[in-house]
């Protein structure tokens, strides 16, 4: 075990320096010069000479590749560098707008996880009833509604016209029940749909049919032999669904008028303020690199048999 | 020997649900009287495995038996509810199925199977320990196999662990379905001497399934053929094959004469 955390570590560091150079990259290459844009947004007139020195200021007149390498090596300082709009350093933006975010996320993953398994086992035993069937049409329904609008349907229903919730405004806990039940609900839908075809899957094996040939429980059938198969699968999902997550919440925020990273980084793409741009990508970057690599770690750990195909037959 | 038949089958139908309900298996009966060792042989595709899954629940969607009845002493099995076909299961009835390289699970270990077995006849602890090392011994298994996953067996390890399971569990009918199927030689040789372990100690009536008579033969006292999904005659192998057989009787005869030569 240590060896593969040592091993998937190392190559683990390409990957990430490769983040960070595309991640500068796209954004020091997107057209639309910083400095003119905030000076314009404030309304200022301004000279070419203003413009330069400006540009000397935030480092801006250096190459591009010059730029990332002075961005890395802050990097490792923790400097994420300054935003241009606001003027305050990208740390300490993220500091104050990442709980809100990293709450929504943690909480609509959560929840989402656990309705997913509930749906997914539900649609998958008992296939062929009037609740498999329900549940199974009301989970398309889900999949294939875009997230805005559910956000705004719940909004319509119980904070307009039951008056359940606060419109618009965060205060509160409360205010984020909305945006994590309209997160759950999208991300439960596609889940429970991975978990039902690899339940199905999986029960149509030779050792399913051992299993029910041996006399065991359907708990025994279903905790002990079928969840062990399907789970390697659905980690691996379910990290790629907590990346999603994250980046999905960008909407939203918007939309439920949370102060979060997604609201930020929207914010940032009208100011073009690369600063925080670049830390948004990095960032997005590193939470699916390492939702993957404990994705990695626990499926390793959860197929052992698979450390005995890694040096032969013992 | 009590003749009272410990599993009945009568009239049993088996049919693809998606496809007009075409019959796969068509109006099958016989009967497995207590210590009794039936070979069912056919060529491949003739429905002997399906008739096994029947049996043994095992069927899977989109076939189903569309007709007929599974009785095991006494007890329609295809008319009980799932919880109770699983108390039968295992100590009534367990089968040994043909593809012993898919048959365990792959990321469980051999002790935690065997362990679940030996549960399932509510033997814990130092009991089930126990039962399963003398197990292991009777089907010539190595003790430190428990510790292994079954990718560290081969084909012919892995069908005697199934052997183990049959011994733990004590099965009163237990059907092997073409147990030695993609075995060499010698593997099959030790298969079918374990197999014989398993029979003589746990006195289990034996549905042995297979496509080839010379095996049956070693094994059985009387043969079921199939062809085309139904049962076309009955042998007793300790008399030489009739001539007036039926055809496929006599074409499986003929290939394995010219086999020998």
């Amino acid at each position: 075990m240590k060896q593969f955390v040592f091993k998937r570590t190392l190559s683990g560091i390409p990957t990430l320096f490769g983040m960070t150079l595309i991640g500068f990259l796209i954004i020091g290459l997107t057209p639309g010069d910083p400095i003119e844009m905030e000076l314009r947004r404030l309304g200022v007139s301004f000279t070419a000479e203003q413009v330069e020195a400006l540009r000397v200021e935030y480092g801006l007149d250096k190459p591009l590749i010059q730029r990332y390498f002075i961005w890395l090596l802050d990097l490792f300082r923790l400097d994420l560098g300054t935003s241009i709009a606001s003027g305050r350093p990208v740390l300490e933006l993220f500091k104050e707008h990442l709980p809100i975010t990293a709450t929504l996320s943690v909480l609509a993953f959560v929840s989402s996880l656990a309705l997913s398994l509930v749906l997914g086992t539900v649609t998958a035993v008992s296939q062929r009833t009037s609740v498999s069937t329900s549940l199974y049409v009301l989970t398309m329904f889900l999949v294939s509604v875009p997230s805005f609008w559910l956000a705004l349907f719940l909004l319509a229903v119980f904070a307009l016209g039951l008056g359940w919730f606060n419109l618009l405004q965060f205060g509160n806990a409360q205010d984020l029940i909305l945006p994590v039940i309209t997160l759950t609900l999208g991300n439960a839908a596609v889940m429970s749909r991975l978990v039902r075809e690899r339940i199905i899957a999986v029960m149509s094996e030779d050792y399913i049919r051992l299993a029910i040939t041996k006399g065991l429980s359907r708990r025994a059938i279903l905790g002990r032999h079928v969840f062990k198969s399907i789970l390697p699968p659905l980690i691996t999902n379910w990290a790629i669904s907590f990346g999603s997550l994250l980046g999905g919440s960008v909407i939203i925020e918007n939309i439920f008028n949370l102060p979060g990273l997604g609201q930020l980084a929207l914010q940032a793409i009208a100011e073009r303020d690369f600063a925080i741009l670049q830390a948004y990508l990095l960032f997005m970057g590193l939470v699916f690199f390492l939702a993957n690599f404990a994705a990695d770690l626990t499926n390793h750990w959860l197929m052992p048999q698979l450390k005995e195909d890694d040096h032969g037959v013992r | 020997m009590v003749d009272i038949p410990l599993l009945q089958v009568q009239n049993l139908t088996i049919a693809n649900s998606t496809q007009n309900n075409e019959s796969l298996v068509e109006g099958v009966s016989f009967s497995l009287s207590a210590g009794q060792r039936l070979g069912l042989i056919g060529k491949s595709g003739c429905g002997k495995s399906l008739t096994c899954h029947a049996i043994t629940g095992a069927l899977r969607a989109p076939l189903t038996t569309s007709s007929g009845s599974i009785r095991f002493q006494g007890q329609d099995l295809l008319a009980m509810p799932f919880a109770e076909k699983q108390r039968i299961r295992g100590t009534g009835i367990f089968c040994i199925f043909q593809s012993p390289g898919s048959a365990l699970h792959p990321s469980l270990t051999i002790a935690t199977q065997l362990l679940e077995t030996a549960g399932n006849v509510s033997l814990f602890g130092q009991d089930a320990q126990q039962t399963i090392s003398q197990a292991l011994e009777a089907v010539s298994l190595p003790q430190h196999c428990l510790k292994q996953y079954p990718n560290a067996l081969s084909g012919g390890m892995k069908q005697r662990v199934m052997m183990a399971m049959a011994l733990i569990l004590k099965p009163t009918v237990l059907i092997a379905d073409e147990p030695t199927t993609g075995l060499d030689v010698i593997t099959e040789h030790e298969t079918l001497e374990a197999l014989n372990v398993v029979q003589q100690e746990t006195g289990s009536a034996l549905l042995f399934v297979s496509h080839d008579l010379r095996i049956v033969r070693q094994t059985c006292t009387s043969v079921l053929v199939m062809d085309a999904g139904q049962l076309v005659d009955a042998c007793d192998l300790n008399q030489p094959i009739a001539p007036d057989c039926h055809h496929a009787t006599a074409e499986i005869t003929r290939a394995m004469e010219r086999l020998q030569l």
